[in-house]
């Protein structure tokens, strides 16, 4: 997409009217335009502005007491707000449950067609990148009947079965008792990325969770790296669905994240590099 | 308790943040009006439109982290935050409206304040009042392009079909609608800072 058809489409992407399919490149080139961040911004001012124009409606005193009720509870106090791991890995829970529940249930296609509701999703939430989905709690557990139905379905293909598989293992880490959880961080190359990365003893794995990726490029992928003692190992390769997000799943024979100086995920040519070579995407330093 | 009124939102967050259910109070004195009357705009159902409020509010008591000053004012923030979370709820249950200004709502000219702090409520005023004005000088055709997409969640080219027009000509509006929107905010001082 060229700078031009990209000025054209600034509005619209600021007003969430963008469909799907023109989301990965739109934000690709603003990722890596100075002139296109400037207008965005611009845009995003006037967009955000629009509900002001709303016709100013007074709520009833019984959402008040309602409010006010809620967060004086128990379940809403200090101590619950404070555990962003566990907050975090929810909200991840929420996501992939929703979007393994929905692959196994109508297959690759649907599964598509998943992705494509999830760039609206993620495109609606700059601030808040999490997608909670509603009433997942129930739908975490029902993982297990989910995947029974898509094993009994003879609609479904392999592929899709394996999605469910890999998502079934990654719901089993970042819900697991003894994860450690760390944060990454965004690099200019993609300022609005974000990623979790969950690290599982028992079952000697990193878990790599993105979201709002770019598209590398054409010829292009995504490598992880791990840096230790100066030195990048490589933990793979892998390319973000059309809605920017991504797993990763990395066998370590080591001890934990603490066993590292650092994580980063670069872009590379396809076939992966022997060492870091492209543009940082997004990376967690360790102390 | 404390008195929050007058304080500014930025300090009332960092009081919130340390769990002050007091400083929590006088947000959602402050905002809850503008924020249900946003999700009533969008969702044009008003029990819908509670839960949506009492949803975004219980969200931002339990993760506050979520603003983050240096991406412009905490108000603003808000109400992006609250539209996207009421397009979701739209969305989810597969309704499409009209969400073109409903005659029910023009007749809304007895208009209460936005908020139950009087400074907050003078200021949000003169704001909204500047914004109206500017999106009602719009010709038809381009403010009700930006009210399906913004407040409807309508894609470009959906918008296109419900008014069987091309997707270009929707594009277009689309585009010169924001453009005039831009012109007249920045002509009455409605930058992003202040937004």
């Amino acid at each position: 997409m060229t700078h031009d058809e990209v000025q054209e489409l600034i509005d619209a992407y600021a007003l969430g009217a963008l469909e799907p399919g023109e989301m990965p490149d739109v934000e690709a080139h603003i990722a890596t335009c100075p002139d296109c961040t400037v207008s965005l911004r611009e845009a995003q001012a006037v967009a955000g502005a629009l509900p002001l124009t709303a016709p100013l409606v007074r709520h009833s005193d019984l959402l008040t007491a309602r409010v006010l009720k809620e967060i004086r509870s128990p379940e809403n106090g200090p101590d619950q707000r404070d555990d962003s791991t566990r907050k975090s890995s929810r909200r991840w829970i929420e996501r992939l449950a929703a979007m393994g529940i929905a692959a196994g249930l109508a297959g690759v296609v649907a599964w598509s067609a998943v992705l494509q509701v999830q760039v609206s999703d993620l495109r609606t939430k700059s601030d808040d990148l999490a997608v909670e989905v509603r009433d997942t709690r129930r739908s975490v557990p029902d993982l297990a009947a989910v995947k029974a139905q898509a094993q009994v379905a003879m609609s479904l293909s392999r592929a899709t079965y394996k999605v469910v598989d890999d998502y079934q293992q990654v719901l089993n880490v970042v819900a697991g008792p003894d994860v450690t959880h760390a944060t990454m961080k965004a690099a200019p190359f993609a300022p609005n990325a974000i990623g979790d990365v969950y690290w599982d003893r028992e079952r000697q794995i990193f878990v790599f969770l993105f979201a709002n990726l770019p598209e590398p490029g054409y010829g292009k992928t995504y490598q992880v790296w791990l840096w230790k003692e100066g030195a990048a190992s490589s933990g793979g390769t892998f390319s973000p669905s059309p809605s920017g997000l991504a797993t990763k799943i990395v066998p370590s024979s080591s001890a934990g994240l603490h066993e590292f100086n650092g994580i980063q995920v670069t872009v590379e040519p396809e076939a992966g590099s022997q060492a870091p070579t492209g543009p940082e995407v997004i990376q967690l330093p360790i102390d | 308790m404390t008195s929050f009124t007058g304080v500014p939102d930025e300090e009332l967050l960092e009081a919130f943040r340390r769990s002050d259910a007091g400083a929590f109070e006088e947000v959602f004195a402050r905002y809850s009006h503008l924020v249900f009357s946003t999700c009533l705009r969008v969702l044009e159902d008003a029990q819908a439109a509670e839960d949506m409020t009492q949803e975004v509010f219980v969200r931002l008591w339990r993760r506050p982290e979520l603003y983050d000053p240096a991406r412009g004012r905490f108000v603003s923030w808000l109400l992006s935050v609250t539209r996207n979370r009421a397009i979701d709820e739209l969305r989810s249950r597969g309704r499409r409206r009209s969400h073109e200004t409903s005659g029910e709502m023009e007749r809304d000219v007895d208009e209460p304040t936005a908020s139950d702090d009087p400074l907050v409520a003078a200021e949000l005023a003169d704001q909204r009042a500047v914004l109206r004005a500017a999106l009602d000088e719009l010709p038809e055709e381009q403010r009700s392009a930006i009210e399906l997409a913004y407040f409807g969640g309508l894609t470009h080219l959906e918008i296109a079909m419900l008014q069987r027009q091309p997707l270009g000509t929707v594009k277009t509006r689309i585009r010169l609608g924001m453009k005039k929107l831009k012109v007249a905010l920045q002509q009455n001082s409605v930058t992003r800072e202040q937004l």
